[in-house]
């Protein structure tokens, strides 16, 4: 059972509180915890709120809003551990940090794994800031960072944020989704793959009906009965990781999380495959993927002459 | 009526310039009443009882040593380690001796840490410049029963051995699997180092190790010369435990200085509200001791560490292309600095690379369009990388300096090589442009980043030699005399408390230090090596060897 870590990162004024207000408040029946930087600018409708208890609020819904504090690992841990953990946590990034270094507290953690690294852009702003004398390396890094870009307040600009648009992607390949008119509690809350099919003769693939609101990325997802061989499925990864947005589930063997170009393999129970795959649409090979998966999966099953 | 005390010495330095010498100093009351001879004193003497006592006939009588900015809660920390250091370091209870090889380093951590002691063995001072790799592998090979934990002299990594890493219970596949934890090597670095000292706190900060390095840190600032110290930033921490402990450790009678508090804006600032940590800050005097005390100051932040690399230089920028980190990002540092501004505090801004420098003065120059305000005391902190043009900016905006020139002794050599050249790395701390400039500044030890010994870093600021012996840009070398200002009545204007201390002149606090040479008379090159013999505090001899 791993609890999902997803960081929210931006610069100042990109406009993470407000994304931070209305995931709250639209949670859809998941229990998020989110840790917040600025507790105090978090304004959630009275209704909502169960109870105010210092710098932690509980909302009706089963979510929750904490000030981040300075151990925040320590913090983690307690939120891995408690018995009553969340769905999904949900960290802010500082705005003055580099969301890919918080994004590797979540590797310490038992029971945590980091799902994806999301940053939000004002489209008003973000042309100015990336060119900055004293933050625009910074807002540039943060950008290159992400995983995913919430592009944020483009009913501020006169061109409903194309001139905003258009700047990000020479920044970055990430898919970028406009949060205005998308469906982003969708694409935040994630990927849950199928579970595996009771029987399952052999190495298959499916499509997941999930997210995709706008239709930003491709998806794919493999099981199979036998655990795939490590050391191929690491050289997979590799030469596949820079098309992938991010892969999760299990080899068999290990638990795989994968974003953008970098992943982690940690050793776990043995039970079935299952891995889901995430791109921004067009991006990758799915079909060649699965294939390569799929004579993988045989050949550790059974004797195949070595190509 | 209080006894007047006279006390005679070889020479008095006042650091007065229209009266600038003396051998006989008269107080009384903790305060000085008169400076000159024994034969200028006996409009005191003939009308009030006295005594007169020579003890420091054969000595040198210099204006107490201020050192306006160091971190005792920090040094707390560090200080009940054991010090395995690169350069030798002078503390009180013993020189540590300079261990220069990987070999040097781990033979001396296995004489030290092989006893039979079973609490974990922490030490701190490793770099890898002078160390090489030491690994848990390494360590076990010398250390294989007792834990071992090595603080990187950075404080920003951490290694351990395996008995360590089994004692705070680390060996775990997540942990193996941190991007920033090579569990193999022992290495915990950046946040991964949070995970280590998540596991180490109730260790580091235990109270009995904590009360231990704040005894330590008094016996530091004694052993320095220092009548007078300046925590430059309480709040780092914890600011309630810190002023706690202070209160305990600090606030007795046996204590040989003051100390004046400069809150931590950022850190009290945790939720971002900065109004709120205003309104905080406006009550502190009200906690004043004679010995503990706060005024109208307040402590903000630019970019990040010297020591780490993190500050933020502009263009050409580092070698290998990384960046720096800002602390406080434009937006909250010139919200924050407003706020201080229009409420009349001094400001004073940790800066250590010439763009983080060139964010606080473009900061400054808004706030003097908006408000201006002479005597403001904006003080850069630190002062690593400036321009000449920022040093000129700093002397039309009025702002002054408290550097730490330590930075130029120990890393200009390695910074030349490995991180922004020799160019840009022999103009560390340019305090001789400051001084054509006629912008005041004070020196600072920043302890532990350098030896809180104030006469060492008057020797670094007026010889500008380096770990390698070299001269690195001479034209940045200050005057002796300049050098003894800046720990003396120039770091008491830093701290706004030039009218109490920092020079000898009737009217002021008896506070002095008690030099077993002259400065003047070994010259710039011997001032490292002048003996102390302790300090007059209050009127009072203080012996370093009592304290």
């Amino acid at each position: 059972m791993s609890l999902p870590l997803t960081i929210l990162g931006g610069y100042l004024g990109a406009g993470k509180t407000t994304l931070i207000n209305r995931l709250l408040g639209n949670a859809n029946g998941r229990r998020l915890t989110i840790l917040v930087n600025d507790f105090g600018a978090i304004n959630i409708d009275a209704g909502l709120i169960a109870a105010h208890d210092g710098d932690t609020l509980t909302l009706t819904n089963g979510c929750a809003c904490c000030q981040l504090r300075d151990d925040m690992v320590e913090q983690l841990n307690q939120l891995a551990g408690q018995s009553d953990a969340p769905d999904q946590i949900i960290v802010e990034a500082s705005g003055a940090g580099e969301p890919a270094r918080l994004a590797y507290l979540g590797y310490g953690i038992d029971g945590l794994q980091l799902d994806a690294v999301w940053v939000a852009a004002d489209a008003a702003t973000i042309g100015n800031k990336v060119k900055d004398k004293f933050v625009g390396k910074l807002v540039r890094r943060q950008i290159e960072q992400a995983d995913f870009i919430l592009l944020t307040k483009t009913d501020l600009t006169p061109d409903d944020g194309a001139r905003a648009l258009a700047q990000l992607h020479k920044l970055t390949p990430a898919p970028i989704a406009e949060t205005r008119n998308s469906d982003i509690e969708k694409l935040i809350f994630g990927v849950t793959p199928n579970h595996a099919p009771r029987h399952a003769p052999q190495p298959r693939v499916s499509e997941l009906d999930m997210i995709d609101a706008d239709a930003l990325f491709d998806q794919m997802s493999f099981t199979s009965p036998t655990a795939l061989p490590l050391p191929e499925l690491e050289q997979l990864l590799r030469d596949v990781g820079g098309q992938l947005a991010r892969a999760k589930g299990h080899t068999g063997t290990h638990r795989l999380q994968l974003v953008g170009d970098r992943f982690g393999l940690m050793a776990a129970e043995s039970r079935s495959a299952e891995l889901v795959f995430i791109a921004a649409k067009g991006a990758c090979d799915f079909a060649a993927l699965e294939q390569r998966l799929r004579h993988m999966a045989g050949r550790d099953g059974g004797p195949i002459a070595q190509a | 009526m209080t006894e007047i005390t006279v006390y005679t010495a070889k020479a008095i330095y006042t650091m007065e310039p229209s009266h600038p010498h003396g051998t006989a100093i008269a107080v009384r009351d903790g305060e000085i009443l008169e400076v000159g001879t024994l034969d200028s004193l006996p409009p005191w003497l003939e009308a009030h009882p006295h005594r007169i006592d020579t003890q420091f006939s054969d000595k040198i009588i210099t204006p107490g040593f201020i050192d306006p900015h160091l971190h005792p809660s920090m040094a707390a920390v560090i200080l009940p380690m054991q010090f395995i250091t690169a350069l030798e370091w002078d503390l009180p209870w013993g020189k540590v001796p300079a261990t220069q090889t990987h070999d040097a380093y781990l033979d001396r951590l296995a004489a030290l840490a092989n006893t039979d002691e079973e609490t974990p063995f922490f030490t701190w001072g490793y770099h890898r410049n002078w160390h090489g790799d030491i690994t848990r592998r390494g360590l076990d090979e010398v250390c294989p029963t007792r834990p071992v934990i090595v603080w990187h002299r950075s404080f920003h990594e951490v290694i351990m051995n395996s008995a360590a890493i089994e004692k705070f219970e680390l060996e775990s596949n997540a942990i193996a699997g941190h991007p920033q934890i090579k569990l193999d090597e022992g290495l915990f670095y950046e946040n991964g180092l949070r995970v280590a000292i998540n596991a180490l706190n109730p260790y580091i900060l235990a109270p009995e190790t904590f009360a231990l390095g704040m005894q330590r840190v008094k016996q530091v600032a004694h052993f320095g010369g220092h009548t007078l110290v300046g925590d430059m930033g309480i709040g780092i921490f914890n600011f309630d435990m810190e002023w706690q402990a202070a209160g305990g450790i600090f606030d007795t009678d046996d204590t040989p200085f003051r100390v004046h508090y400069t809150p931590n804006v950022l850190a009290l600032a945790d939720d971002g509200d900065f109004q709120r940590v205003l309104d905080f800050v406006a009550t502190l005097p009200e906690r004043n001791s004679d010995k503990l005390f706060f005024s109208d100051h307040a402590k903000l932040f630019t970019d990040g560490a010297f020591f780490s690399q993190l500050m933020m230089v502009g263009p050409p920028g580092y070698i290998d292309g990384h960046d720096g980190e800002w602390l406080m990002v434009p937006e909250n540092f010139e919200k924050a600095a407003r706020l201080l501004w229009h409420a009349g505090y001094k400001i004073h801004v940790h800066c250590t690379g010439d763009l983080g420098l060139e964010l606080a003065l473009d900061v400054l120059q808004k706030l003097q369009d908006e408000k201006p305000r002479f005597n403001h005391r904006f003080t850069i902190e630190h002062f690593g990388l400036s321009t000449p043009e920022q040093v000129e900016r700093m002397a039309r905006l009025g702002a002054i300096a408290s550097a730490n020139v330590y930075y130029l002794h120990e890393l200009s050599a390695v910074y030349g090589r490995t991180a922004i050249g020799p160019e840009r790395a022999k103009h560390m701390a340019r305090l001789g442009t400051l001084a054509r400039h006629n912008v005041r500044f004070a020196l600072h030890s920043d302890f532990t980043m350098a030896p809180a010994l104030p006469l060492y870093s008057a020797w670094v600021a007026a010889t500008r030699e380096n770990t390698e012996g070299e001269i690195v840009g001479d034209s940045e070398i200050i005057s002796l005399e300049h050098a003894l200002r800046a720990i003396t009545i120039d770091a008491a204007y830093v701290l706004g408390l030039e009218n109490e201390v920092g020079t000898l002149r009737a009217g002021k606090r008896a506070d002095f230090t008690i030099l077993k040479a002259d400065p003047f008379e070994v010259g710039a090159h011997g001032l490292k090596d002048i003996g102390i013999w302790g300090t007059v505090f209050g009127g009072t001899p203080r012996p370093i060897e009592a304290s």
